[in-house]
């Protein structure tokens, strides 16, 4: 057999993997749990399996951005096909679909000749343009139990995710590894001129390649689907990004020619704990991307400067010029067993331990009582001000009630909440507080919470599924309804008006829209003449308002969806001198603007205090969790202010203690 | 002006590359330096030229110490190289003049803008003087090999330089654009510059040098004039014994025709035909541009090709080299790093890269079968290395070279394409090469040989085609074939 040296790639990320591991343990008790341990297996699981398909484009020196995009086409195909035919006939869609979108990968970058990354750049956004266009922005619903058992089910107390990823790991290293395929992959992506001269047809292997990751993503995709129950066309965006984290830490090299899946799957498992550990240990959200971040580079950095620090480790002994004059066996060369050894010890650790002592989770159950008076907070996003200030509104009320508050933030991402949320549920809270990101994840989690007897009290967005202790939120609907009154007020009931979206695929988008219709619908003399999305974002808003200007200049009213929008179009608006003429109105009530509406740059905002939506969910938390009676469900409404009411409004704000928003 | 070195030493880590090497170079001097690959000339030469600093040792000009902080540093003293791989050496994209005055810190056309026409009016000037006459607008990438060297001389010259290095600069020339180099670098003697000259080709260091200083093991084995020494003194100086017959030609040609080409056409090729019979070693020879490369890419499906070729009677697909690998035609590349070798993978792999299907079953490579034939392979050709589980980058040319034809040797070729089947190789690999190739030819192989190596070219084959301009232009056997007759048919009514 090969020799196998202690620093060699693939090796050093089980390194990596195995210290983080003995870190973790030290750091914190709930670490080495063993239903923790099959977290971090389940979550690392739909990367993984986009990382090994990745790992055959990367090893052909090419790359492939467009797996993300692939997955969401994939799942939503999957899902609409199942709903009509049946699971086999939805597998095979959407396996099809990877495997045809790889297809289209490798025909561009072999016979059109295009750069991979260019090539996939490009493909990505069509691939994802079409998602959102099939599914025009909604989730498909997967109720077939035999599908749903992909993602939620068990074998021996594992879930099915793990297995499936542990068996197309072993086969696609397999195929890497052994076969003739295998080989002619390794050649062509260390010199494709030689791998033709030996009578290798490049294009099939690179076109192959391609085809492989498409169907892995769309594998990815099913298990997404799966544990979710339903399929999100927005579900696999950023997941090229982390594959490729992956793929490299594991050891490929972007050069080409070098590289295997093991490693791999160790760089997916080790992303998954840096994530499981800095929820765990309640590492500020916002830090948490620092350290996954740094985590990236060091490992590019030991991959980059290995014989550098091969021999600061073995300072004793002269540096040695080239691998060739490295004796075969010698004082320091390693036993080729013992690599082996810790490799598999570390991994089996995970898997095997984990899995054989899973019985004896019932017993964790007892100790709950203890944590009576903490409290998890999921939150679907902290990059935008509202959500900040839910979350410092709960911060400040669990603070007054002496309840230790751990928030996460699931940076509008499903599969991040449910990790965070599984994650969560590992330290047994008394009580669980989500904002989900959209009711299916919201669903899946308040499952998974309902069998660890964790209560959920949601707020925002209504889990489709589950047992919740109570809810709470704004009316969204009625929040569109409010802001296309005030629109219509603003305009004097007539002429033209600009719609600004939010984010496609997120409920309180749709929700908001379609209460904007149904407001405007009694305002017939304003015709609405240009609906487009900026994402919820400000800058967005900004490009998107400019265009619409320019293509309506007529316009007299725009509404934003949220403040964010609100106020990015007031940027636009104003760079062109327009704002006395076009009235703005928002969604929200943030600092900014109700600024903006005082000095008059924006007309009005349906302002929801979200401090006090925080505050809220803290109280209501804090009593389900001391086992006092609740409210089931409470709708809030939000309170549309004019220039005239803000500076009432702040005093409301100030009055309940938030200092943050009215400055 | 007079370099001096005395006592250099230096290691890489445990391997001592120079063990105290004492050399002089007076002005006007062309000394060249000679030994084996691995015996030390090049990084005795990248140690005059700053680019790396001796363990120990003295280097003095006209007499006074020196210590070199970088290769800018030995440029400003008047000391220029050229390195043996152009692309070390020239920026391919950029036009001749750029390239003539990349290194130029003069300012002499204008520090933020360049003045152009001035810039290709003077590098027009200085390309006249090496004698080369090319579009300054041209990208270097575009010139062939002899141009580029050419304009490396003609940057050398911008500089004013004292000493000239050439790190084996007719490796990759044909012998009518070597002599083009010869003939400036005459003239730069002349010019009271002394000069440094490596290269494998005996001959021509023989023609070229004053002094020859022969290098071995890190150390200066032997060191004479032209008149003096002897080829075989010099080989015997390389390799540290006589070498009794450096080419071991064995005769093995029959009557059976194993390769007939008939009307090849294909870009640069016009019209060849001929026929090459089992254990025959047929050489072609040619100046660059005469197409005897192309005859080779054309018959292993490597450019569009028409023409009716057969192999043992069966007509051969012109059109990948997956066809004529399975037609049984094995093709050696002149450039094994570029398009040969996949240099990150072990040498089992590289061996058994073209031959994949035979150790296969079921698409699963069997590793067994695969390590006996490639261990059994490399015993065969003595392939050194530790094990052939190493990477291939890790060898040295000549072993590289030989596990490449271990791979062509593997299919079991009916026809064995060799495409200067030495170059860049050591000595004692060279004799090794020419020793499996009889023993290809005595098993019935039928052998194409294309060399710009002449002495290779008429001792190794058994018959000689002569290709000028896409065309044959002579046959030449036993009798009629000398080095004389292959150059004077090459190169026959040639006008430039």
């Amino acid at each position: 057999m090969k020799k196998i040296s202690l620093f060699s790639d693939q090796l050093r990320a089980v390194w990596m993997l195995a210290f983080v591991a003995i870190a973790l343990v030290f750091a914190t008790p709930l670490f080495l749990q063993p239903s923790n341990m099959l977290n971090v297996l389940l979550t690392a699981a739909v990367v993984a399996l986009i990382a090994a398909g990745q790992t055959y484009v990367i090893i052909l020196a090419e790359i492939d951005l467009s797996v993300g995009a692939v997955l969401g086409f994939s799942a939503i195909t999957t899902a609409s096909v199942i709903s009509q035919y049946g699971v086999v006939a939805g597998l095979a869609a959407g396996l099809a679909v990877g495997a045809l979108a790889g297809l289209v990968n490798g025909v561009l970058v072999t016979k059109a000749k295009m750069p991979s990354f260019i090539a996939t750049l490009a493909t990505m956004s069509i691939f994802a343009g079409l998602t959102l266009q099939f599914s025009q922005g909604n989730p498909v619903k997967v109720t077939n139990e035999a599908f749903l058992a992909l993602g939620q089910g068990n074998l021996l107390g594992i879930p099915t995710p793990i297995w499936i990823m542990l068996v197309l790991g072993v086969l696609f290293g397999y195929i890497l590894a052994r076969t003739r395929y295998g080989r002619e992959l390794y050649a062509t992506g260390d010199n494709a001129d030689a791998a033709r001269l030996a009578g290798i047809s490049t294009d099939r292997v690179k076109i192959l390649a391609f085809m492989i990751s498409g169907v892995l993503a769309a594998t990815a995709g099913f298990i997404l689907t799966a544990r979710l129950g339903t399929a999100q066309p927005t579900a696999g965006t950023g997941l090229e990004l982390a594959a490729i984290a992956a793929v490299i830490i594991g050891g490929t090299s972007l050069a080409g020619g070098r590289g295997a899946l093991l490693g791999t799957l160790v760089g997916a498992v080790l992303l998954a704990m840096i994530d499981n550990g800095l929820n765990l240990l309640n590492v500020s959200p916002f830090l948490q991307s620092v350290v996954k971040g740094a985590v990236i580079l060091l490992a590019v950095f030991v991959d980059r400067n290995s014989g550098v620090l091969m021999r600061v480790f073995r300072s004793g002994r002269p540096a040695e010029a080239t691998p060739t004059t490295a004796p075969a066996t010698g004082p320091g060369a390693p036993a080729p067993l013992l690599p082996k050894v810790a490799m598999i010890s570390v991994v089996g650790l995970l898997v095997v331990g984990a899995g054989v002592t899973t019985a004896v989770r019932s017993t964790d159950d007892g100790s709950a009582g203890a944590q009576q008076k903490s409290a998890t907070l999921v939150i679907s996003t902290l990059n935008n001000p509202f959500f900040v200030s839910v979350g410092d509104g709960a911060k400040d009320q669990a603070a007054k009630l002496g309840v230790n508050l751990d928030v996460q933030n699931a940076n509008n991402n499903d599969t991040a909440a449910l990790n965070q949320a599984t994650t969560a549920l590992v330290k047994k809270p008394g009580v669980l507080l989500l904002d989900p990101t959209s009711s299916e994840a919201g669903g899946s989690i308040t499952v998974k919470a309902n069998q660890a007897n964790v209560p959920v009290v949601a707020f925002d967005r209504v889990p489709d599924q589950g047992k919740l202790a109570a809810f709470i939120g704004y009316d969204a609907v009625q929040a569109g309804k409010n802001g296309a009154k005030a629109l219509c007020e603003a305009v004097g009931g007539t002429g033209k008006v600009a719609e600004l979206q939010g984010l496609l695929g997120t409920s309180v988008a749709r929700d908001r829209s379609e209460g904007f219709k149904a407001g405007m619908k009694e305002c017939p003399g304003v015709q609405v003449v240009a609906v487009q999305s900026a994402d919820f974002d400000r800058g967005k808003a900004l490009d998107v308002t400019t265009n619409i200007l320019q293509a309506n200049p007529g316009i007299t009213g725009i509404y934003g969806a949220n403040d964010e929008m609100a106020l990015g179009a007031v940027a636009a608006v104003k760079s062109r001198g327009l704002l006395a003429t076009i009235k703005i109105v928002g969604n929200d009530g943030i600092g900014d603007a109700l600024a903006a509406v005082k000095s008059g740059e924006m007309y009005a905002t349906n302002a929801e205090s979200p401090f006090a939506l925080g505050q809220e969910v803290a109280k209501i938390g804090h009593a389900v969790a001391s086992g006092d009676k609740v409210e089931e469900s409470r709708v809030l409404q939000g309170k549309l202010v004019t220039g005239s009411g803000v500076d009432e409004f702040c005093s409301y704000l100030r009055g309940i203690g938030d200092t943050a928003t009215c400055k | 002006m007079t370099v001096t070195l005395s006592g250099i030493t230096k290691s890489f880590g445990p391997n001592r590359v120079l063990r105290g090497v004492d050399l002089s170079i007076e002005p006007g001097e062309i000394v060249s330096l000679v030994g084996e690959n691995g015996a030390g000339k090049s990084t005795l030469t990248r140690i005059i030229a700053g680019a790396y600093q001796p363990d120990s040792g003295e280097i003095s000009i006209d007499g006074e110490a020196r210590k070199f902080s970088g290769p800018q540093d030995a440029m400003g003293a008047g000391i220029q190289v050229i390195y043996q791989e152009l692309k070390n050496n020239l920026f391919p994209q950029l036009d001749v003049a750029s390239n003539i005055f990349a290194h130029d810190g003069t300012g002499e056309f204008g520090r933020l803008f360049v003045n152009k026409d001035k810039m290709h009016a003077r590098a027009a000037e200085l390309l006249s003087q090496v004698g080369i006459d090319v579009d300054t607008r041209l990208p270097v990438g575009k010139l062939s090999f002899g141009q580029q060297q050419l304009v490396q001389l003609a940057r050398c010259l911008n500089h004013s330089v004292k000493l000239l290095i050439l790190d084996e600069p007719t490796a990759a020339l044909d012998d009518r654009e070597s002599e083009l180099l010869f003939a400036q670098v005459r003239k730069i003697q002349a010019a009271g510059v002394a000069v440094i000259y490596i290269s494998h080709r005996l001959p021509e260091v023989f023609a070229l040098s004053d002094r020859i200083v022969v290098m071995r093991d890190g150390r200066v084995s032997k060191t004479g004039t032209a008149a003096e020494l002897t080829e075989a003194a010099v080989v015997s100086a390389m390799v540290g014994g006589e070498v009794e017959n450096f080419y071991p030609k064995e005769h093995h040609a029959t009557d059976r025709v194993r390769l007939d080409v008939q009307n090849l056409e294909s870009a640069g090729v016009n019209g060849v035909s001929f026929q090459v019979r089992a254990g025959e070693v047929l050489g072609i020879g040619g100046v660059m541009g005469s197409g005897k490369g192309e005859v080779l890419r054309a018959l292993f499906g490597l450019d569009d090709a028409a023409g009716s070729v057969s192999v043992d009677g069966k007509p051969l697909t012109l059109k990948s080299p997956r066809h004529a690998i399975g037609a049984g035609v094995a093709y050696l590349t002149p450039d094994r790093q570029a398009e040969g070798l996949t240099l990150a993978q072990p040498i089992s792999h590289n061996e058994s890269l073209a031959t994949l299907g035979a150790i296969t079953r079921n698409g699963i490579v069997a590793l067994k079968r695969e390590r006996d034939r490639c261990q059994e392979i490399s015993t065969r050709l003595s392939v050194k290395c530790n094990s052939i589980d190493d990477a291939v980058g890790t060898l040295s040319g000549g072993n590289q070279q030989k596990v490449l034809l271990a791979r062509c040797l593997l299919s079991n070729p009916a026809i064995l394409l060799m495409e200067e089947p030495t170059r860049g190789v050591d000595v004692g690999a060279k004799a090794e090469i020419y020793s499996i190739i009889n023993d290809v030819a005595a098993q019935g192989v039928a052998v194409v040989l294309v060399s710009s190596d002449l002495p290779e070219l008429v001792e190794m084959s058994d018959r000689v085609l002569v290709m000028r301009g896409g065309s044959i232009n002579a046959e030449l056997t036993s009798g009629a074939l000398t080095q004389q007759s292959v150059l004077e048919h090459a190169m026959e009514t040639v006008s430039r």
